[in-house]
């Protein structure tokens, strides 16, 4: 589903007013984007399902806190973000998930990483820093601009492109090496 | 597997709906109109119960309406853009860089001690050396409660959106100790610098210290909750 800034915008703030239908524009819009981002953040399928519940429980409970000048898109991924990192801090989950690179199939890679071989792609993705593949993929597979990835992260924009130009390389290193 | 993917999207929707209540909501109000409720409540709240209480500094002719009222609403206009800072983090995807909080307490204190020496030099009193410990112990007592207001409503409001809550409780610590140290200084005549930082800016730093310790204990609670709403055991 395709959905322009300002409709995304428009729905937040029916949502805002108590609109179920609004919210499932915002849902169909933002679930596979936000479930993609979840897979790239735990590399674990079941995690990201899991925690994409999570999120729009979330999201439901911080819906005041989106302010109509903002961009949706950035709101609701820091949201996820922070799901993320509470499930990672909560202290009676001793045991970590397993990451399974295999989940990394299910984001729209192919438009943006053009690789013969899905595999090395997986591999070499699952194998990046995690705040280098994150932002790398905020931009270049969700399409949010590094000002705005700053903004999510807390850091500078160009910290921001700078993490993601450095996953870049480290990618064509892996998968073209001399 | 597209199909089953979208499929276990349409169930999960299926149950956020029946789970969720679509009651309107008002958004939460700007970073500006949430620090202008701190600033503008506790500093005209608290300011008239220290004069009502104490009184104004003995020295304040020799001070002077410039410095001693110019000096707080200097204060007061920077604590405005510090609350307003700390604020606009109550929005999830406005994280203000870390590097930039660093700076805040070195600005903080660096005002706080440039106000004063403004003070001083227009009226150098001292405390008489065998009375220096019982003043400069009553001010830090003072301003410790004076501190109290400022900070309760701050984390009341921050807990509205904020994210971060060991930062938001640190920094909401030291501005709250700053408000009450520059409404302190209308009654506290000693503004020398001996006097100053052995007993001001480390009370400034103790409601940093207990704002830090509020918001762990707000942290630990967020955590609890996610654990036990996830069913951890």
């Amino acid at each position: 589903m395709t959905a322009s800034d300002s409709d995304l915008a428009d729905w937040m703030r029916a949502y805002q007013t108590g609109d179920r239908e609004a919210f499932r524009h915002l849902y169909r819009f933002l679930a596979p984007r936000l479930r993609g981002y979840l897979i790239s953040l735990s590399l674990n399928r079941t995690l990201a399902e899991d925690l994409l519940q999570e999120t729009f429980l979330q999201m439901h409970r911080s819906r005041h806190t989106y302010r109509s000048s903002l961009p949706v898109v950035p709101w609701a991924f820091a949201i996820a973000r922070n799901c993320f990192r509470m499930e990672r801090r909560s202290f009676f989950r001793k045991r970590q998930p397993e990451t399974d690179l295999i989940a990394l199939d299910e984001l729209p890679l192919g438009e943006t990483f053009a690789s013969e071989h899905r595999l090395d792609l997986r591999e070499a993705l699952g194998t990046l820093r995690e705040d280098w593949r994150e932002s790398l993929l905020l931009h270049e597979v969700w399409g949010l601009r590094f000002k705005e990835i700053g903004s999510m992260l807390g850091i500078a924009e160009g910290a921001a492109r700078l993490r993601a130009h450095r996953a870049l390389a480290e990618l064509r290193k892996k998968l073209h090496p001399l | 597997m597209n199909l089953d993917k979208s499929q276990s999207e349409e169930d999960l929707l299926g149950e956020l709906e029946k789970q969720l209540e679509f009651t309107p909501v008002d958004p939460l109000p700007s970073p500006w109109a949430l620090s202008a409720r701190v600033v503008g409540i506790a500093a005209p709240l608290l300011a008239t119960s220290l004069l009502v209480v104490l009184n104004l500094r003995v020295d304040h002719d020799a001070v002077g309406p410039w410095i001693l009222w110019g000096g707080l609403a200097v204060e007061l206009a920077v604590l405005f853009l510090l609350f307003a800072l700390l604020f606009s983090e109550t929005v999830p995807s406005r994280r203000i860089r870390t590097t930039l909080w660093l700076l805040v307490p070195v600005t903080v204190i660096a005002l706080q001690i440039g106000v004063s020496q403004a003070t001083f030099l227009a009226s150098p009193l001292e405390p008489a050396l065998e009375r220096s410990f019982a003043a400069g112990t009553g001010c830090m007592r003072r301003m410790l409660l004076l501190g109290v207001l400022p900070l309760a409503l701050g984390l009341w409001l921050a807990t509205k959106g904020t994210p971060r809550p060991a930062l938001a409780g640190t920094m909401l610590g030291l501005f709250s100790g700053l408000l009450a140290e520059s409404v302190y200084r209308l009654h506290c005549p000693y503004s020398g610098l001996e006097h100053v930082l052995r007993w001001h800016t480390p009370t400034i730093l103790i409601m940093g210290l207990v704002g830090l310790a509020a918001g762990l204990a707000w942290d630990y609670t967020a955590v609890r909750e996610w654990s036990r709403r996830r069913g951890s055991p």
